[in-house]
């Protein structure tokens, strides 16, 4: 499976999405740069795998994934759409990591 | 459920926007504040009554926008009264959200929305404890429902519900996204302050939710509607 491509694509129903390097990405809206993010492959399967579960309870079989994995980068799409949505001050600097979205230009998690 | 003055008007509508939700209390399962809640005045006189009943069901996309609010200035302009009306007599029986406490079962429901929406307590990852955790009441980020309870005097539970209310009853967005099932949904609400019932500010009130499994990923104050 590829994690990061999916990943991507549900960020695409919101925004254009740039890669900018292997595990890099622009993120655009409306011409606009909101976030730099960095999403790992390794790291997005990780994290698809720890918060499966929770995938499954929140948004049940996303492309009747019934492992829960894919649903779990629904989740994680929509707090990079949270975070940015509440931002003050674009672009964000994101990082995604086993637990989360990590956002280094203030050090908060969601 | 009518106001006899302007003035009272503006406060009921004010209320409203408290009391359609009073008190939701996920943490400590507190009662509704009786005070928070819409009266009844037995005085109703009958151009009242027909405001309330009659102009209720034939808003103008531009009042439906603005249902919410009810700044006095406004009003003594001889063009919110209908608003604060409207919004009391749309306003929604007040709710208590259920209590979520530790280890509590993450299905458990806190509130159901109209579109059959349901926040449940969920986790960190969805539902109140990450409405909590993330825009309820954390302090490094000002853009959230603590920040928008401060400016009306409400708790953050109060101002989320109602806005998480309007965005599913009536949104004036909704966009769905296929890639991960979910749709967004949002309106405008105005804030008001109870104390004087003067609107102190806006913002978008923003709900994510599952298109199958119905549950509220999250919501949060934004400052734009949903993008498509």
């Amino acid at each position: 499976m590829h994690w990061q491509q999916t990943f991507v694509r549900m960020l695409q129903d919101t925004y254009v999405v740039q890669r900018t390097g292997p595990d890099d990405f622009e993120v655009h809206l409306g011409g606009t740069l909101c976030a730099h993010l960095h999403a790992p492959e390794s790291v997005l399967s990780r994290y698809a795998e720890a918060h499966a579960e929770d995938g499954l309870l929140a948004l049940g079989r996303v492309a009747e994934d019934a492992s829960g994995m894919t649903a779990a980068l629904g989740l994680l799409s929509v707090h990079v759409e949270e975070t940015i949505a509440t931002a003050i001050g674009l672009p964000l600097t994101l990082e995604v990591t086993r637990d989360g979205l990590s956002r280094r230009d203030t050090e908060r998690t969601t | 459920m009518i106001r006899r003055s302007l003035f009272a008007a503006a406060v009921a509508a004010a209320i409203v926007v408290s009391g359609g939700v009073s008190s939701a209390s996920a943490d400590e399962g507190v009662t509704p504040d009786p005070a928070a809640e819409i009266s009844v005045d037995e005085t109703t006189t009958p151009e009242e009554s027909a405001i309330a009943e009659g102009e209720a069901t034939s808003l103008s996309a531009e009042q439906e926008a603005v249902v919410w609010t009810a700044d006095p200035s406004v009003i003594e302009a001889g063009m919110s009264r209908q608003e604060a009306m409207v919004a009391a007599a749309a306003a929604p029986a007040p709710q208590t959200w259920a209590g979520c406490g530790i280890g509590v079962d993450p299905n458990k429901v806190v509130r159901t929305y109209d579109r059959a929406k349901i926040l449940r307590c969920g986790n960190s990852n969805y539902g109140y404890f990450h409405i909590k955790a993330g825009h309820g009441s954390n302090p490094a980020n000002s853009n959230d429902w603590m920040s928008k309870a401060a400016m009306t005097g409400q708790n953050w539970r109060d101002v989320a519900d109602i806005g998480m209310w309007a965005a599913l009853s009536n949104p004036q967005v909704s966009f769905p996204k296929p890639a991960n099932d979910t749709t967004c949904y949002s309106k405008l609400i105005y804030l008001v302050r109870l104390s004087d019932g003067k609107t102190v500010g806006n913002t978008y009130a923003q709900v994510v939710a599952g298109n199958r499994s119905n549950n509220v990923v999250t919501s949060y104050p934004a400052t734009n509607q949903c993008t498509p």
